[in-house]
């Protein structure tokens, strides 16, 4: 099945969006991001030093994956440090796309909205096209919808704690009520029933990282994972039954035998 | 003299200098960098018009992984 879908200008058969950190080893990386199918992966910049050649050398291996690029901004505490990365991620990996990561706390790593809202402001008017890593909240999105963003990114559960998705209440009436914006999870998928979930949700995909890198085979892992973000995505399409709260017999009680007629 | 902080490490000049004269300098030719002076991105067209001065705060990033 054919199921392409558009964001940030492009067309994506996979929904799955996947870091490059905390592999075992640099093959492992690529061997598991190839298994995954998934091709936009996250990166970012660090302090270079002159004779390590260390960031050609990883970028190289990226750059032959022939993926989507979607730099990040991580690491950044204010709206000023997030343009101002956002601004050399562009020109150095050649793309309009920002994952714009603002952190407001330490302890969780949650995002500080209010400085991500100033910066999306200012990137959206700079022509980027803004992924804003988001807190579940209808209204914070709603804030990024207008400060000119058509993706949204709203975390399962806190960066690399793997609990999943901590609210789902928050994360279906986002869905409800931005029916046309491209959302994604970012951030706390843990196993790869957390990511079906995202997908049954109505999600257009998910972001993982340390899910896949921290798995004891990560190349597994990937592909786990996508084979999960197909299905979730396939039982969307597909249309889920409704609960109930009483027993239905999935079996025609018609032409059974009389023993069985005779005690209902 | 002036004192410049490439990357959170102090470093001595003679005189204020071109960018691209000091990035040379530290080693770094043609490459696959990106540069911020003062915490305000300059791009690689302005290196050559931009002054590195006493004080200022020189950042020189490279790709690396990311979540």
């Amino acid at each position: 099945m054919d199921d392409i879908f558009e964001i940030g200008g492009e067309r994506l058969k996979s929904r799955l969006f996947i870091g490059t950190a905390l592999y075992p080893s640099p093959s492992i990386m690529r061997d598991a991001i190839q298994e995954s199918g998934s091709e936009v992966v996250t990166i970012s910049l660090r302090r270079a030093n002159a004779n390590s050649g260390g960031g050609e050398k990883f970028f190289k291996i990226v750059k032959e994956l022939g993926v989507h690029l979607l730099p990040n901004t991580a690491g950044c505490h204010s709206a000023k440090e997030a343009i101002e990365t956002a601004k050399m991620a562009r020109e150095i990996f050649e793309t309009d796309w920002i994952k714009l990561e603002v952190i407001g706390d330490e302890y969780n790593l949650q995002p500080d909205i209010y400085e991500s809202l100033k910066a999306s402001e200012e990137l959206n008017s700079l022509g980027f096209r803004v992924f804003p890593y988001i807190t579940d909240d209808l209204v914070v999105a709603k804030s990024f919808v207008d400060s000119g963003c058509d993706i949204l990114m709203p975390w399962g559960s806190p960066i690399g704690s793997g609990m999943g998705l901590m609210n789902e209440y928050n994360l279906r009436a986002i869905r409800e009520r931005f029916p046309d914006i491209r959302l994604l999870i970012d951030a706390g998928i843990g196993k790869p029933s957390d990511a079906v979930r995202a997908l049954e949700l109505g999600f257009d995909g998910v972001l993982l990282n340390s899910a896949v890198a921290l798995a004891i085979d990560p190349i597994l892992m990937a592909r786990a994972f996508r084979d999960a973000i197909r299905s979730g995505r396939s039982a969307y399409l597909a249309g889920m039954m409704k609960k109930r709260e009483f027993a239905s017999a999935s079996t025609p009680i018609i032409g059974t035998p009389f023993w069985h007629q005779e005690k209902s | 003299m002036i004192k410049v902080l490439i990357n959170g490490r102090l470093e001595s000049f003679d005189k204020s200098l071109k960018l691209s004269k000091l990035l040379t300098l530290q080693g770094y030719k043609k490459g696959l960098f990106v540069v911020a002076k003062n915490r305000e991105f300059i791009s690689l067209n302005d290196y050559e018009k931009t002054k590195v001065e006493d004080g200022d705060e020189i950042e020189i990033l490279e790709p690396m992984s990311g979540g």
